[in-house]
């Protein structure tokens, strides 16, 4: 055991001998990343004129495959049907379909970017994408391409959401929003004849939605909240709702100026983390039952609020309950996004990539995407008349209230990071409802301490005010 | 042999008991996962909960098979643990024996070395690692993903240990005189020696790699590369059915449960080679 | 153990021949050890020390910022207070366990029987964590999972094992030590067996009873063997990943109360928030942790055995 002994002087030694060798070398971590920059603009100005110039062919005669990456696993019927109609028309072309679930998505990226092995075409939000931009990872939009993405076909709010730096960097393929879904019979059977439709009503509903049992336990809740789970969840779900009282989580202080603050913890923020509390006090909601969809479809939820795809969900995994719910846009504001489509500098066939992408916004494909994943197009010149009337589930996203204001994810790179940390903070004020309940004072000095949190990590951002 | 009353037999059978009774309790999780793979939907939400299906049904493992190339990743997470296992104990038992049996200037500070990177987690130098790998271009292929797990540094510092315990120097000195050379004494009668600690290795090798997870999902882009592990997860990250992904997790456990009463025969051989020694 | 240069003087050939063997034998091992362990365990040093980004080729040195702003975290202090519990917890238990049970099957009960209850505990070390894990949220599950059930039974309430903040690290260990266990005692049990049977005989013929042989044989000889159980367990267990994040993965933010963990900070602070050096200051803390305590770890039980 004398080798024990020579622990720490051997330590020691590897660190140095590590560190010696570990700085003779940076080369081998930033190669990626320089590698990438300065072909940037070359490499996306020659995609731009070879498919500008070579529209009908753009994908050659020799073979190609195509790697789709995306973060929703159930688009990829989606892009395989596209895949398989864009293949009969050119048959050189295949394609291969790689999704994962969005956080793993988003990792796979910041590491798969840089080493230049993603995908031939990578489907996220712009405003994610935006670092990636910056270091010269992904290609400009050809000009042909650009030319199409006007507001006949989206809305402003999608062409804001696709934007960076003012200028169009992702091509949009599906967006999205929240509605609030409520079972049908739970309503009737409470008495209720039609869904809420302003928030005190939401509240109102829920209070007489939820039921317990013997021992006093939550078997049902009236809404359902997201009060757990990693990441920004979260505190995104509380925005949503913090949105209908007409707050963000942080607001630019004055327009342009880029600088931020956080919005989340004036009277309205301190009112709607009352009512979480509350809530969970007069048992109208529980962290020991399930959320979300899966409370939804096994009927352990009356309400919650999700985007579309939950539609499609619910006809695979719960089709008794078809027909017994319903959706309906949330009272006063929505939230916002889009998925936007890119291809990576360092994909081998850029003019081909870009053509994919072009099929992808025609009108035949993007009418596919409710029908097979349940999400909604992006593009507004689509008649989903006949769609919504096959499957009404969807109405609450369709029929949207005139005046509803549309929110984004501000341009901030350091908004994943203060939403996440926030999320942390909502979690564990969640846990400690019984000490928060009926406490006002409490809540708002809770919500001022993570306020302070959030502009700190605005200002390291550099757009601290 | 030395105790024969009737209060040692009672009590011997009241341990053995108590251990049937724990070891039950141990494989009840896995005996309730594959119980849960072979209910539909409905009957998972049943409270409380029953111990078997009311209706047997093998729906969620046609759908788990369907919805991910279950058996391609099963090939790919042997080949990928299989690899991993030969060079593991290959540089650990040769290392591990040089370390014990020889003094050589520097014995202490390359062990050391090798023990203080045993102590370092792989999550610490992953990063890194990552961006030597993609340098040489191996990020998304096999040989990248195997990289890593050539080398296993506790598989040397356990391999040290029972070479010192284990290998009498009287016996090398002997097998020395007999002229045996030392490439012939340590690929050949040090390893017989060693079998039982081999045995355990070898099954500590296997499954670190066969249920490595952060390193694939870093250094892995195409499905099918992808071993077992990481579809799975894949898989289960992105459905909400718990049927099937109970399912796809029982096809994930099989092979490691068969594969596992195959090597404890071997473990079995080198525990009575021990024996022998004494 | 003579000395190197005693045995140059004494035998010079032989041990020429014998050090190109060594050479020989140690250098491909070396190599592939420096290169996928020791270079970059030093460059995440190197990093620590800059503000870096994974993705933007500037980088800047910040000296010992990002070591002096992690102690003022919260996040970096919860998690380190979590995973502190999670591990001397994990430890402590599937170690004093599987020392039970190793001695109740390495000698008590043997043959058929024995091995049939030893691959009862080491079953669940083989399947992954990612699937077991899986089948752990369903039995934690508040409402209709089968460990609140089986409570009932004994009338004991219903437990928030996912959702409380204590209940969900008790729920983490559980599954862990559950997880564990096997591996720890199929180590003992071997370094048991390979205990010379004379020594226990001769233990017995002097009228030691099992308790003494235990205490003064066994233990002794078994105390490098422990060592490494020991070593092992708190290294994996300060590494704790998988199930955490597992656990408290869902699309639906369902129950599953995230236990927040060193590992789960550093990948959060490096692959969500791209700040690679920060999440590198807090892995070379971690290291350091894992350090302080295995040195200990090793003067305790080398004074113990002696």
């Amino acid at each position: 055991m004398k080798q024990f002994l020579g622990l720490r002087k051997g330590l020691a030694l590897t660190m140095a001998l590590g560190l010696a060798i570990g700085a003779c070398s940076p080369a081998a971590s930033t190669a990626p990343s320089t590698a990438g920059s300065p072909a940037a603009s070359s490499s996306g100005g020659a995609s731009a004129s070879a498919s500008a110039s070579a529209v009908a062919n753009a994908c050659g005669d020799a073979a190609v495959t195509l790697n789709v990456w995306g973060g929703y696993p159930e688009l990829d019927a989606v892009y395989k049907k596209a895949g398989e109609a864009f293949t009969a028309l050119h048959p050189n072309v295949t394609f291969t379909i790689f999704s994962t679930d969005l956080r793993g998505f988003e990792q796979k990226l910041t590491t798969a970017l840089p080493s230049n092995t993603a995908g031939d075409v990578v489907v996220r939000t712009s405003n994610f994408l935006a670092r990636f931009i910056d270091q010269g990872l992904l290609a400009p939009v050809p000009d042909d391409l650009l030319a199409t993405i006007t507001a006949d076909r989206y809305d402003a709010t999608v062409l804001q959401d696709s934007s960076y730096k003012d200028k169009v960097v992702g091509v949009p393929l599906f967006s999205s929003g929240s509605a609030l879904y409520y079972n049908k019979d739970m309503l009737t059977e409470a008495g209720l004849s039609g869904p809420p439709t302003s928030m005190d009503q939401i509240w109102e509903y829920a209070k007489k939605l939820a039921k317990t049992d013997a021992s006093g336990s939550v078997t049902r809740s009236g809404i359902s909240f997201r009060l757990s789970g990693q990441g920004s969840g979260v505190a995104e779900k509380f925005w949503i709702l913090l949105l209908q009282y007409g707050h963000e989580l942080v607001k630019e202080t004055s327009p342009g100026s880029g600088k931020w603050a956080a919005d989340y913890n004036g009277p309205d923020g301190a009112k709607l983390l009352q009512i979480y509390v509350d809530s969970l006090r007069d048992k109208i909601d529980s962290q020991n039952i399930e959320h979300d969809a899966k409370a939804f479809e096994t009927k352990a939820t009356a309400m919650f609020a999700r985007e579309p795809w939950v539609v499609a969900d619910i006809a695979t995994n719960a089709p008794d309950l078809v027909g017994k719910y319903g959706s309906i846009s949330l009272p006063n504001a929505d939230l916002g996004a889009t998925e936007t489509m890119f291809v990576p500098t360092a994909a081998p066939n850029p003019a081909c990539s870009w053509d994919f992408i072009k099929f992808l916004t025609e009108q035949e494909q993007q009418l596919t995407i409710p029908t097979i994943a349940g999400w909604l197009p992006s593009r507004k010149d689509l008649d989903l008349t006949e769609f919504l009337a096959a499957n009404p589930g969807y109405e609450g996203f369709l029929k949207k209230p005139a005046g509803i204001k549309i929110s984004l994810t501000p341009p901030l790179p350091e908004f994943d990071e203060l939403e996440t940390k926030l999320a942390t903070h909502l979690v564990d004020a969640y846990a400690d409802y019984a000490n928060l309940a009926g406490k006002p004072d409490k809540i708002q000095a809770l919500l001022n301490t993570w306020a302070d949190e959030t502009n700190q990590i605005l200002a390291k951002g550099g757009h601290g005010s | 042999m030395r105790t024969s009353g009737l209060a040692y037999r009672i009590g011997r059978w009241i341990v053995i008991a108590l251990l049937i009774a724990g070891g039950i309790a141990m494989i009840f999780p896995i005996f309730w996962l594959i119980s849960t793979s072979l209910r539909p939907a409905p009957e998972l939400l049943f409270v409380p909960p029953k111990l078997l299906p009311v209706h047997w049904t093998l729906d969620n493992y046609a759908k788990a098979l369907t919805a991910a190339p279950m058996l391609l990743y099963l090939w790919n997470s042997l080949q990928f643990a299989v690899v991993s296992t030969i060079f593991i104990l290959l540089t650990s038992t040769v290392a591990g024996y040089v370390f014990a049996k020889f003094s050589f200037p520097g014995n202490n500070f390359l062990f050391i070395l090798v023990l203080a990177t045993a102590i370092v987690p792989f999550e610490i130098y992953m990063v890194p690692l990552f961006l030597q790998v993609n340098a040489i271009k191996l990020v998304n292929t096999q040989l990248g993903l195997f990289l890593p797990f050539l080398v296993l540094s506790y598989g040397i510092f356990f391999m040290r240990q029972n070479t010192r315990t284990s290998v009498p120097d009287e016996l090398l000195d002997a097998a020395r005189i007999d002229g045996m050379s030392e490439w012939g004494i340590m690929l050949r009668l040090v390893p017989r020696l060693l079998a039982p600690a081999i045995a355990a290795l070898a099954i500590l090798a296997f499954i670190q790699a066969w249920t490595a997870f952060i390193w694939p999902l870093l250094i892995l882009n195409k499905p099918s590369l992808f071993p077992m592990e990481l579809g799975l997860s894949q898989l289960a990250n992105t459905r909400v059915d718990f049927g099937l992904t109970n399912a796809a997790a029982v096809i994930a456990m099989a092979p490691t449960l068969i594969a596992f009463l195959l090597l404890r025969r071997r473990i079995v051989e080198g525990i009575t080679l021990t024996g022998l020694k004494g | 153990m003579i000395s190197p240069l005693a045995a140059v003087r004494a035998v010079p050939r032989r041990t020429w021949l014998r050090h190109r063997f060594v050479f020989l034998v140690l250098a491909p091992v070396m190599v592939l050890f420096i290169y996928l362990r020791i270079i970059p365990t030093g460059q995440a040093v190197v990093m620590s020390f800059f503000k870096w980004e994974l993705i933007k080729p500037a980088e800047q040195f910040v000296g010992f910022d990002n070591y002096t702003n992690l102690l003022k975290d919260d996040n970096f202090r919860l998690a380190f207070f979590n995973t502190t519990i999670f591990a001397v917890a994990t430890t402590v238990l599937s170690v004093a366990m599987a020392l039970l049970l190793a001695a109740l099957l390495a000698r008590a009960v043997r043959g058929r029987l024995g091995g049939a209850i030893e691959l009862l505990y080491f079953a669940p070390v083989l399947v992954s964590m990612v699937p077991v894990t899986l089948g752990w949220r369903e039995i934690f599950n508040y409402n209709n999972g089968i460990l609140n059930a089986g409570l009932g039974i004994f009338g004991i309430g219903k437990q928030p094992w996912l959702s409380d903040p204590t209940m969900a690290l008790v729920a983490v260990v559980i599954l862990s030590v559950w997880k564990q266990l096997g591996y720890n005692m199929i180590i003992l049990i071997v370094g048991m067996r390979a205990i010379p049977h004379v020594f226990h005989e001769a233990a017995a013929v002097d009228g030691a009873g099992a308790w003494q042989q235990f205490r003064h044989i066994t233990l002794p000889l078994l105390a490098p063997v422990l060592l490494f159980v020991i070593v092992i367990t708190t290294i994996s267990s300060y590494n704790v990943f998988t199930q955490v994040y597992v656990l408290a993965s869902d699309v639906q933010g369902a129950p599953g109360r995230l236990v927040r963990v060193l590992v789960y900070d550093i990948f959060e602070n490096g692959f969500r928030f791209f700040n690679m050096g920060y999440a590198a200051a807090e892995a070379v803390y971690l290291f350091l942790i894992v350090i302080v305590l295995t040195i200990i770890q090793f003067r305790f039980l080398r004074g113990s055995a002696e």
